[in-house]
């Protein structure tokens, strides 16, 4: 009869609905690039396959690490520093648009972030050589009047990067959080509504995992892995950690960190131990927060608090060996943490 | 016969469906994928029986036009065409993950739990040897990282468990950490520990990260999960290193950790037991007993050694305690500590 053939039909209609209407379930995706491991975490209103948000991922990292990664010696930026000055060559768009976001925090920063500082890297053997140690003064001289945007000319429209001298960029400050927003952009195109993204601890979340917002722990540095300073519901924002705790070398009975400061040419030596920041992008966060640790705490919260919609929680180390979380103003009121300023 | 294959397929195929069914919503386990596969088979054979023994129908189907109930004529190509015609869609759906394939397939235990389920890089395989274990992870030329336990007299092996319902087999992880402890690659976890952040071990529901919490908490930094679930993600300093192990068997590579964390069931003693006050250094989750020990060996690939001792390092603390730290005191550690009769690396790099 009729009406038994379209109840028939009524549990394969059903499906093809339910297929089109609701959240489709968590996909995860990870892998490693730029040194570091990567996590994508993402849930769309209509099935999107992972293989192929996972190849569109890959490949935009394979091209972003061609092309600023100093530890690929292939990579636009690697041939650049390679160059003896004066040299000219035309870059790409991510060595274009990670320069020229690098050089507007270095002049927000007032110089605490420097793109140009890779002589300075390499003299404490922080870049490709590895070789860490204490340089002499001499060396320090040396590479800090190879350092500075002045050595530097960037043509927008030609996209041609000169030097005059052997100036050495490095973008490693910002690149991981660079890479964050690049991947955004891709599930953005995807209409892929909910996302949460890691690279190497920069982070980016849209929408809600679940319906409940994304929180996302900051571990205690120097503690145990289920030590968290702070947890912040992060909507639509993105945050990076920056540390001295993770990378640096002994050398006489003193600890130097992977910080150098572009303006004494010498590694940091304040209080600072992490600044975790909130921003609308990761690059952002991720140069702001690599600054602030040259800037040391109460600098460092002067230029949160100048910089638009950035929060920021600060872990010092005092005197005692007791650690102060120091929140911004505007920190998330309803993220955990304590606020001892 | 044929009442015979009728009454057969009644009870093959709800085997194989309810395997089935387990397969899809439960974590993989050896046994349901093998019964699955088994009746598969015997349905398989029992499904050709029934279609032969039915051949006379299809030979009249498809010879004249049949009739249908209530005097219409049915034409049987339309029949077949519409079969065909579904059939060929769900298997593009099915080739293609296409809705509504996509959303049923979601449905299973594999894609609902994909971040926190463990397989071993290709090249790595594990397999028991002689009262022992043995995990190798082969790599370009002829680099190689050997790992060989011999257990020690508290040891049951996971061979021994013959009975279909024992869910108390010893738990056992190997991995590599970086100089900085960060994980770099995970060579084996018992089958248990692979699949599921939940165990059901001998008898009581427990976390794999209270049973092997050193590796769990390792883990971490390869998935992001967080084995408590307390945050979806983490925001830290970036630990630099590659999370391979092939980048460290060269001649010039830094150092590095093999790691070997065990846990046996049901081991307490007088010091680690479950009546013990929850907040106190022995306090431990029903079923566990004792913790989980480490043994460790640092490689130093410059230095040309072939063969390193995996020396006992500490365990990973009592149930107040589990927290992915190392604990050394040990004084309170009884048969934990004759798990492993010795644990041998061989390393072999790359020139």
């Amino acid at each position: 009869m009729k009406i038994r053939r379209y109840l028939s039909i009524l549990p394969l209609g059903g499906l093809l609905f339910h297929a089109g209407c609701s959240r489709t379930p968590e996909e995860h995706i990870r892998g490693s690039a730029l040194g570091t491991g990567y996590t994508v975490t993402y849930q769309a209103s209509r099935p999107v396959d992972p293989f192929v948000i996972k190849q569109k991922i890959e490949d935009a990292l394979e091209e972003i690490t061609g092309q600023i990664s100093n530890w690929n010696p292939s990579s636009e930026v690697a041939r650049f520093n390679a160059s003896p000055g004066p040299f000219s060559m035309t870059i790409s768009q991510h060595f274009v648009e990670l320069l020229h976001l690098a050089s507007q925090l270095s002049r927000t920063t007032e110089g605490a972030l420097d793109p140009t500082m890779g002589a300075l890297i390499d003299a404490w053997g922080f870049g490709v050589n590895r070789s860490q140690r204490v340089p002499v003064d001499s060396r320090i001289q040396q590479a800090m009047t190879q350092s500075g945007l002045r050595n530097l000319v960037l043509d927008s429209r030609s996209a041609t990067l000169s030097k005059q001298n052997d100036c050495a960029v490095n973008l490693s400050a910002l690149a991981k959080g660079y890479a964050v927003d690049v991947i955004a952009g891709i599930l953005d195109q995807a209409q892929i509504e909910h996302y949460l993204i890691n690279i190497g601890g920069e982070i980016r979340a849209k929408g809600t995992r679940s319906g409940k917002v994304w929180e996302v722990g900051i571990p205690s540095p120097g503690g145990g892995p289920e030590d968290l300073l702070a947890t912040v519901k992060l909507q639509d924002q993105a945050m990076a950690t920056s540390g001295t705790h993770r990378k640096f070398f002994q050398a006489n009975g003193t600890d130097y960190s992977h910080i150098i400061d572009p303006r004494t040419g010498r590694t940091v030596n304040n209080a600072l131990v992490s600044v975790s920041i909130v921003a609308p992008d990761c690059a952002v966060a991720d140069g702001l927060a690599t600054a602030i640790l040259v800037l040391g705490r109460d600098a460092g919260l002067r230029l949160v608090e100048s910089v638009p919609e950035a929060e920021g929680l600060f872990a010092a180390k005092e005197e005692s060996g007791e650690l102060e979380v120091v929140l911004s103003s505007g920190w998330p009121s309803d993220s955990t943490g304590s606020d001892s300023r | 016969m044929s009442h015979f294959v009728n009454f057969s397929l009644l009870f093959f195929f709800v085997t194989l469906v309810a395997s089935g069914l387990l397969r899809f919503f439960k974590p993989f386990d050896l046994i349901t994928a093998r019964v699955h596969i088994v009746f598969g088979f015997c349905v398989l054979i029992l499904v050709g029986l029934h279609l032969f023994a039915r051949r006379h129908y299809f030979m009249q189907m498809l010879g004249k036009s049949a009739h249908a109930q209530e005097g219409r004529r049915m034409r049987p190509w339309k029949l077949i065409g519409g079969v065909i015609t579904a059939w060929a869609g769900i298997l593009v759906a099915a080739l293609w993950n296409l809705p509504p394939v996509g959303q049923l397939m979601s449905q299973s235990h594999e894609s609902r739990n994909r971040a926190i389920i463990f397989r071993p890089e290709e090249p790595a395989a594990a397999r028991e040897i002689e009262n022992g274990f043995e995990m190798r992870r082969l790599d370009e030329g002829e680099a190689l990282l050997q790992v060989e336990i011999l257990w020690g007299s508290a040891f049951q092996s996971p061979s021994r468990f013959t009975s279909l319902f024992n869910s108390a087999r010893p738990q056992i992880a190997i991995w590599a950490e970086s100089s900085s402890g960060s994980m770099i690659e995970t060579f084996f976890v018992s089958q248990e520990s692979a699949f599921s952040e939940g165990i059901k071990w001998s008898g009581n529901e427990l976390g794999r990260v209270d049973i092997l919490p050193l590796w769990r908490h390792s883990y971490t930094l390869v998935n992001g999960v967080d084995p408590r679930g307390r945050v979806d993600s983490y925001s830290a300093a970036t630990p630099e290193h590659n999370f391979s192990v092939s980048d460290y068997l060269r001649m010039e590579a830094q150092a590095f950790t093999i790691n070997v964390e065990v846990n046996v069931p049901d081991d307490m003693n007088d010091f680690y037991h479950s009546d013990q006050a929850e907040d106190s250094k022995g306090h431990m989750h029903p079923g566990l007993g004792q913790p989980s020990v480490l043994y460790s060996a640092r490689i130093t690939p410059s230095e040309g050694q072939t063969y390193y001792l995996l020396d006992f390092v500490g365990h990973g603390g009592s149930s107040s305690e589990m927290d992915g730290n190392v604990y050394y005191d040990s004084r309170h550690l009884t048969t934990a500590r004759q798990l492993i009769e010795r644990a041998l690396v061989k390393v072999v790099v790359q020139p």
